[in-house]
């Protein structure tokens, strides 16, 4: 956890320090859990970084037990539409059995994600994603999940439409493994935005289904509805409410966030300045 | 449910996304975005000149709603155009424009879909042109240092040829001399005035930025050519330019030290043009709307199709008058200039600028 900490400090420096780049409307590139799971089929502009420093999720798993979590995530697009992404989530779990929260690192994330193409009349914006949740930390699964994802988005007049589905291969988790709860053999999920563009905001909705990463796991569906809003050129915030939908008790989550881009001009790419 | 349950919607919802087309492989493309080049100079005009910043913002809803109601609607376009849309950006949108940069997908999304190699070139250089802005308007860049970060940040522009526009100056023929050249000039007066306006003003800026030899007289250059743009809208489209601005005309100090940059910002604004005429022109099959697009795109790119001199290019600038482009951005007299031709005229040149036969007025 001390390590955690330290790196996403880092990270935010690395952020503050960097002088202020283009990414004017973020807002409208969605990411995994920005507020919705499902996200477009677009990454970040080559030679951008964007930093999630401190998106911040309360799940409410079921009375009495809660799940709190932190998940700074940085995202480079290191080539033309690629980018590679690291999360380094942190969690915080409250199950009624423990005189005390039980704080950990819940993983290390890392994702590399490849636009195929641009959208046309004919033809929908696709990407794909490999990725996996490596073992570090009290709160992560025990094993390293690996993981691939196909995204697409089309867009319509009133909006967009994306879908995305996910597979992660290997061997069951045992129901008490820590990274259980955030693991699925499959998720499938289908959200709809709109975007007002004279305030730079997006409004989304939601439906996700997933199979979790255990023996005879039954499809939980789940539903959320969230907004992104720019607020200055380098910064866009997020907040989103989703609940499950399938049997069950609601579970319901919060997300807010906020995604900080720049770029720093030492990168390889960059000419290097007058002064 | 399992996966293979699920996977048969999916797969029908992923056909039902996708629009059947003959010719997918000329639907598939792969232009991508890129950051722009970061640098202490960045954002310095939207702090030093919000107004005026601003006021972008409101031409990027201009330039995008255009092509998507031309693209979207076409047998109500020039109502929704000349009027509803012309009527919403001159009292409301110019009056309170946007904070923050908007997102032209959303305001054009099926234009977007269209010709997103095209709406990326035109992103490309807007970015190019928001970046030359903050190196004038940095105070703490001497002349030395402008310059030097001009070539750097005109060096970063080009080093995407798939999006950068030519720097060698392109014939006017490539704008009014096609097959459907002038059919958004002639049917859409309005809003075509208004195009002319807002790149007036967008080349017209670079001028005060250049001449004003303290802050103090860069500021009141800057207000006094935004307040100039503004006595264009009343009337419309008497105080509007006849002729497409041209750089060299409207911002000559500025062109003198960096004709590069006034050569590409006048083949951006030539290239909107010849995208509105090939949206706007009913004789254009709706399937080849496409391909002309980008071929105009490719021509706008490269360094042979109907490349004119410089000398030329500079000769024939002052032959189209000043006056007739919306007059100087600096030193003008209180009353918008005279127009010595009238809207929409068609001069012919060769490559050096020289008149080409009679001229003719497309009515």
């Amino acid at each position: 956890m001390h390590i955690c900490f330290r790196a996403s400090n880092a990270l935010l420096l690395i952020a503050l320090a960097a002088p202020a780049a283009r990414a004017q409307t973020d807002f409208y590139n969605t990411d995994r859990g920005r507020p919705l799971r499902t996200e477009d089929a677009i990454v970040i502009e080559r030679r951008s970084f964007e930093l999630q420093a401190a998106p911040l999720t309360f799940q409410r798993v079921l009375r009495g037990v809660s799940h709190w979590g932190i998940a700074p995530e940085l995202a480079w697009g290191f080539a033309p539409r690629t980018q590679l992404e690291v999360a380094l989530p942190l969690a915080v779990e409250d199950d009624g059995t423990r005189p005390r929260a039980l704080v950990a690192a819940a993983g290390l994330e890392v994702e590399l994600l490849h636009q195929l193409n641009t959208e046309t009349t004919a033809l929908p914006a696709l990407a794909l994603g490999a990725g996996v949740h490596l073992p570090v930390g009290g709160l992560a699964p025990s094993r390293a999940i690996p993981s691939v994802r196909a995204l697409m988005t089309r867009t319509h007049r009133w909006g967009r439409v994306h879908l995305n589905g996910a597979y992660s291969p290997g061997d069951d988790l045992a129901l008490s493994d820590p990274g259980v709860a955030d693991a699925s053999r499959w998720q499938a999920g289908l959200a709809v935005d709109r975007t007002f563009v004279l305030r730079s905001l997006l409004v989304g909705a939601e439906v996700v289904a997933q199979s979790p990463l255990v023996a005879d796991g039954q499809t939980e569906w789940r539903t959320a509805i969230g907004v992104r809003q720019q607020l200055s050129p380098r910064l866009a915030m997020d907040a989103g409410i989703g609940r499950r939908i399938s049997e069950g008790d609601a579970g319901w989550t919060l997300t807010m966030g906020a995604a900080y881009s720049f770029a720093p001009p030492g990168m390889p790419g960059f000419n290097r300045g007058a002064r | 449910m399992n996966a293979r349950t699920l996977a048969v919607p999916a797969l029908a919802l992923v056909a039902a996304l996708a629009t059947p087309t003959r010719d997918l492989h000329a639907q598939w493309t792969t232009v991508y975005e890129q950051f722009y080049l970061p640098a202490d100079h960045n954002f310095v005009f939207r702090t030093n000149y919000p107004a005026a910043d601003r006021l972008f913002n409101a031409f990027d809803y201009g330039h995008a709603i255009l092509y998507e109601k031309l693209w979207t609607r076409p047998a109500d376009a020039k109502q929704l155009l000349e009027e509803r849309e012309y009527a919403f950006l001159t009292t409301r949108l110019l009056n309170r424009p946007p904070r923050l940069p908007l997102v032209e997908d959303a305001i054009e999304p099926l234009y977007a879909r269209l010709a997103p190699e095209a709406k990326m070139m035109f992103e490309w250089a807007h970015i190019l042109h928001r970046q030359v802005y903050d190196v004038l308007a940095d105070e703490r860049l001497d002349d030395g240092a402008k310059d030097r970060e001009m070539k750097r940040v005109l060096t970063y522009y080009l080093s995407r040829p798939d999006l950068a526009y030519s720097t060698k100056p392109k014939n006017m023929s490539l704008m009014q001399e096609q097959p459907y050249s002038l059919a958004f000039r002639q049917g859409f007066p309005k809003f075509n005035g208004l195009i002319w306006a807002y790149h007036w003003l967008q080349i017209g800026l670079y001028e005060p930025l250049v001449v004003g030899r303290t802050v103090e007289q860069r500021q009141a250059g800057v207000a006094a050519t935004v307040a100039r743009f503004r006595q264009m809208l009343p009337g419309a489209p008497e105080g509007f330019p006849v002729v497409m601005p041209m750089t060299a005309a409207i911002a000559p100090t500025f062109t003198a030290k960096w004709p590069e940059l006034a050569i590409i910002f006048d083949n951006l604004h030539s290239m909107h043009d010849v995208i509105s005429d090939i949206l706007a022109n009913p004789a254009v099959p709706r399937g080849e709307k496409r391909a002309l697009i980008l071929k105009a795109a490719a021509a706008y790119r490269d360094d042979t199709t109907d490349v004119m001199t410089v000398a030329g290019w500079r000769r024939m600038t002052e032959m189209m008058g000043v006056h007739n482009q919306g007059g100087p951005s600096v030193g003008f007299l209180p009353a918008l200039p005279t127009p010595s031709l009238e809207r929409g005229f068609v001069m012919r040149h060769d490559k050096d600028g020289n008149m080409l036969g009679a001229h003719v007025h497309h009515d």
